[in-house]
């Protein structure tokens, strides 16, 4: 029996398994999602290693030059301190590391996103009601559509409102218009992204019948 | 016997209980509240005891005890009460500020003088008797106490200091001005103002020669102010016979009381005597019963005797009084001097000679600010309302017998030992009573048990999840076991796909060209169905040599089964036609770090021999020297990593995007925004780039009808649920309206 069979029979065993889910929980169903998780929790660990642990900080800890043992000092014992973590008693000793890492990507991210989301969509954003992006009908449609989508969204998320003589707390009535038109865009904005998941589901799905038709050999 | 207690200010006899005299409103009992009655006993001095009240007491300094010595000795003939009262004043009181001076002890060498003692209330002597008030600068200049100089100096007959002198004159000046009384204004010295006030202090030093019943006579140059004080105050004993004229009847009074009188009180401002003189506010009133009748029996009034003849007011009409009282200079100790105002309710108004203030016919007229203060009669008639809207009488303290001194602020004098009583309502508005009701019923909510309804049965649920499950499978089974063609390909391309396309084509031969792997192994069979079609394209065309480099921990492996299964056809080798560059650890710091310098982020892999430039990509050392970027991503977080990381680094390097379905609408913006070359967006997106491969390799043409199917059965069982529950809804709401 070849590999190639082997392989196949597994994860069409493994497929059924999962698949077992759709008349409820079982066994099966957990023994799949477990053996799942195992191989993917020591699949990453060993890719920690030879990927990242050994070429990167053990073995020029031990090659490497006297300068770049030095350099990795610092990186070793932000290591040591975030291995402290494990222990309940000294995780105050992987605060320092954790900052680190939690500043700079803070950083970064904030960052990017101004510079690489925020002024770029608000540009784009002016940029569809532009002169010469509203010549065409569909041009003009496509950029009142934008236009009223991004204003209505953000009024949605406006929350300052005021106090009604019956004792209720409203928005104003401009703002609560605007506001339902912005809840009409952020619904077809999660009904659109509910049907990429579907679309995703399903794509993946017909994946897996097609491997169980070719595997059965009705393909 | 009941005992009295001797003013020690005008020595007139006062009931025990009065804290204050009722004549000169001295204060008779001390201001400490624990003043013990007992403990310092006003004892009556025997009426044989040869000593004095001044003997009596022996904190009193010697010109003191003396005064009240002759004063005693002087009116001994006179008054004759069963007992001569006298107050012994007990021990000082703790916080009285006059308990040195009672402390004193001093031989009798100073005798009080004369004016002091008529300042005090003991200047009346009767006459014949001696003493200082026979000739007071020569008592007083042989005693050698001080003496004011308005005193010491003979004054002329009309000037101001003649004024107060005069009225120290023997009673051969009252015998004079009686004359002038009955002998009309024939005389020069009847246009003097002054002249009746001297006639007052005459009277009240040599009162006893004249019976108190003696007819007044007719003053006829009684001055405008006196006049018109008889309208004003309304005690006056009506209009006199002959009505041209009339005397005040406080002034009759006074004389009347005078005449009556053993002991004489002085009365330098021409106040009501202290006989009709109202009691202290706030002090019970004592029983005029229990006073002597010599107290008690003058303060009747007086019938006026029918001859006395009439004030001629039109020949003082033009003698300015008010400019003789203004010029005159006041001393000191003059000034210094209280002047006991009398509270409205110190006179009652059975002690006043009563008389219609209507029947008189003189009208009120604008008095000087000091006369007017004078009026005791004025005060009389203003009753306690005025008086309260003057000030409040100090009745305590140091402030005491000064009226209007502090302001009456109602909170200072209402009384502090019963709080007032406060109701405490709550004003609540609709407002506050909504928010009430509304946390109320929260709160009401919260506690209110919930029914638990019984659950349905998992039976029928299961079996709808198994029959839409079966249905969708073998349905999709059916699709592609069959290899129709039902669903075509659109005849559109969407522009993001075109433009993917665009990009890769534009991708020079043999060029380098970095692939992304950041999706999940869940995510497999989409991602390399909708990649493949792109990048076999790009393979087959421009036959690029490819850097594979996932964030994810499975990436690498992912990439090695992309290569090795969706462009299987093209032949790529790894580590001569591509290279896995492996895990990207760090994330966003990664993916930052390697935009920066790809080799350095990545040297570290070169000590394994796995190294960056093996040969494959020769001549690449930044981020913006490979030919494309092609990222597979599953997920907006990723694809926006690397969009937003990579944007200055790579330059003009192009951005393609091969994202899922679900992350595919997410990243349009960018590239509506031009930061992204083009996206090819689950199969739909993949379709464009399959068609124009040629239909190679044939991943969207194989789920494109099993896909299709998928969706409209996905579509209609979204419907079908709906159109369910919507009649639940409905029939459930139709028996209640029914």
């Amino acid at each position: 029996m070849s590999l190639e069979i082997i392989s196949g029979a597994a994860a069409f065993l493994l497929t059924l398994m999962i698949l077992s889910y759709l008349v409820g929980d079982n066994p099966a169903f957990r023994v799949a999602v477990h053996l799942f998780v195992g191989v993917a929790a020591g699949y990453v660990a060993a890719v920690a290693l030879w990927q990242v642990l050994l070429p990167k900080l053990i073995l020029p800890l031990v090659v490497g030059t006297a300068a770049t043992r030095a350099m990795l000092a610092i990186p070793l014992l932000l290591c040591g301190m975030i291995l402290m973590k494990a222990w309940p008693s000294l995780t105050r000793l992987g605060a320092p590391a954790m900052g680190l890492l939690v500043g700079v990507g803070s950083a970064l991210a904030i960052g990017g996103a101004i510079q690489g989301t925020l002024f770029p969509q608000i540009a784009a954003t002016i940029d569809l009601a532009a002169p010469a992006r509203i010549q065409t009908f569909e041009g003009l449609l496509n950029g009142a559509i934008v236009l009223v989508g991004v204003i209505a969204s953000a009024a949605y998320f406006q929350f300052s409102a005021r106090l009604q003589p019956d004792g209720s707390v409203r928005r104003i009535r401009p703002l609560e218009i605007l506001a339902g038109v912005g809840g009409v865009f952020l619904a077809i904005t999660l009904g659109v992204l509910f049907a990429g998941v579907y679309s995703a589901a399903l794509t993946a799905f017909i994946e897996r019948l097609l491997f169980i038709i070719n595997f059965v050999g009705l393909g | 016997m009941e005992d009295f207690v001797a003013c020690p200010n005008c020595g007139e006899l006062n009931s025990p209980e009065l804290p204050y005299c009722q004549y000169c409103q001295w204060r008779l009992k001390p201001l400490d509240d624990s003043w013990d009655p007992d403990r310092t006993p006003v004892k009556p001095i025997p009426e044989d005891s040869d000593s004095s009240a001044s003997g009596q007491e022996p904190l009193l300094p010697d010109w003191l005890r003396d005064a009240g010595t002759s004063i005693s000795r002087d009116s001994a003939p006179t008054i004759k009460p069963p007992v001569q009262p006298a107050t012994e004043v007990g021990p000082p009181a703790s916080d009285d500020l006059l308990a040195g001076l009672m402390h004193e002890q001093e031989p009798e060498q100073e005798r009080v003088p004369d004016w002091v003692a008529r300042i005090i209330g003991l200047d009346e002597s009767p006459p014949g008797v001696g003493g200082p008030n026979v000739d007071a600068r020569d008592s007083t200049a042989e005693q050698g106490a001080y003496v004011p100089p308005f005193i010491e100096s003979p004054a002329s007959p009309t000037g101001t200091d003649d004024l107060f002198w005069e009225a120290d004159a023997p009673t051969a000046d009252v015998d004079r001005l009686d004359r002038r009384l009955q002998g009309g204004t024939s005389s020069t010295e009847d246009s003097e103002v002054h002249e009746w006030l001297r006639k007052l202090d005459a009277t009240a030093s040599g009162a006893e020669e004249r019976p108190s019943q003696r007819p007044i006579p007719a003053i006829t140059d009684v001055p405008t102010w006196v006049t018109q004080m008889r309208g004003v105050t309304g005690d006056l004993a009506g209009p006199l016979p002959g009505g041209e004229a009339e005397l005040p009847a406080w002034l009759q009074d006074s004389a009347a009381l005078e005449a009556g009188e053993t002991r004489a009180r002085s009365t330098p401002s021409g106040e009501i005597p202290a006989e009709t003189a109202p009691e202290p506010p706030l002090i019970s009133t004592p029983d005029l019963g229990s006073k002597p009748p010599e107290v008690a029996s003058p303060a009747a009034p007086q019938p006026t005797p029918p001859s006395v003849p009439a004030f001629s007011t039109e020949s003082l009409d033009a003698f300015d009084v008010d400019a003789v009282f203004e010029s005159m200079h006041m001393p000191d100790w003059l000034a210094d001097v209280p002047q006991p105002e009398q509270p409205p309710e110190q006179a009652p108004p059975s002690e006043v000679p009563s008389e219609p203030a209507e029947e008189s016919p003189m009208v009120p007229v604008d008095l000087p600010s000091w006369v007017e203060a004078m009026r005791p009669a004025a005060r009389e008639k203003s009753g306690p309302a005025e008086n309260r809207e003057e000030g409040r009488l100090e009745q305590v303290g140091p402030l005491l017998g000064l009226q209007g001194v502090l302001p009456a602020v109602p909170a200072v004098t209402r009384p502090l030992n019963k709080p007032r009583p406060h109701a405490m309502r709550l004003e609540a508005t609709e407002q506050h009573d909504t928010h009430a009701r509304l946390l109320e019923e929260m709160l009401a909510a919260e506690t209110r048990p919930l029914a638990i309804t019984a659950g349905r049965a998992l039976g029928p649920q299961r079996v709808l999840r198994w029959a839409l499950g079966a249905i969708l499978g073998l349905t999709l089974s059916a699709a592609l076991v069959g290899k129709g063609t039902i669903f075509p390909f659109p005849s559109t391309v969407p522009i993001e796909s075109m433009a993917a396309v665009r990009g890769v084509e534009g991708v020079p031969p043999d060029a380098h060209v970095l692939l992304v792997f950041d999706y999940e192994p869940a995510t497999v069979g989409e991602m390399e169905a909708t990649a493949a079609s792109l990048i076999d394209h790009l393979l087959l065309l421009k036959h690029p040599r490819l850097a594979l480099i996932s964030t994810s921990p499975t990436g690498s492996l992912l990439a090695e089964g992309f290569m090795s299964t969706a462009v299987a056809a093209r032949g790529y080798v790894a580590g001569t036609q591509y290279v896995n560059l492996g895990y990207l650890a760090g994330g966003l710091t990664g993916v930052r770090s390697f935009a920066g310098d790809p080799t350095q982020s990545l040297s570290a892999a070169s000590v394994l021999g796995r190294a960056w430039d093996a040969g494959v990509l020769p001549g690449t050392e930044r981020l913006s020297d490979f030919a494309a970027i092609i990222v597979l991503t599953d997920s907006l977080e990723s694809g926006r990593v690397w969009i937003e990381q990579t944007a200055a680094p790579r330059g003009s390097t192009p951005l393609i995007l091969v994202a899922s379905s679900q992350a595919g609408p997410m990243l349009l913006p960018y590239f509506e925004s031009g930061q992204v070359t083009g996206i090819v967006a689950g199969l739909n997106g993949a379709a464009g780039p399959e068609i124009m491969n040629s239909g190679l390799p044939g991943y969207v043409r194989r789920y494109w009808d099993g896909y299709n199917i998928g969706l409209y059965m996905g579509f209609l069982a979204i419907l079908t649920a709906g159109a369910w529950r919507a009649w639940r809804l409905y029939s459930e709401r139709r028996p209640e309206e029914i």
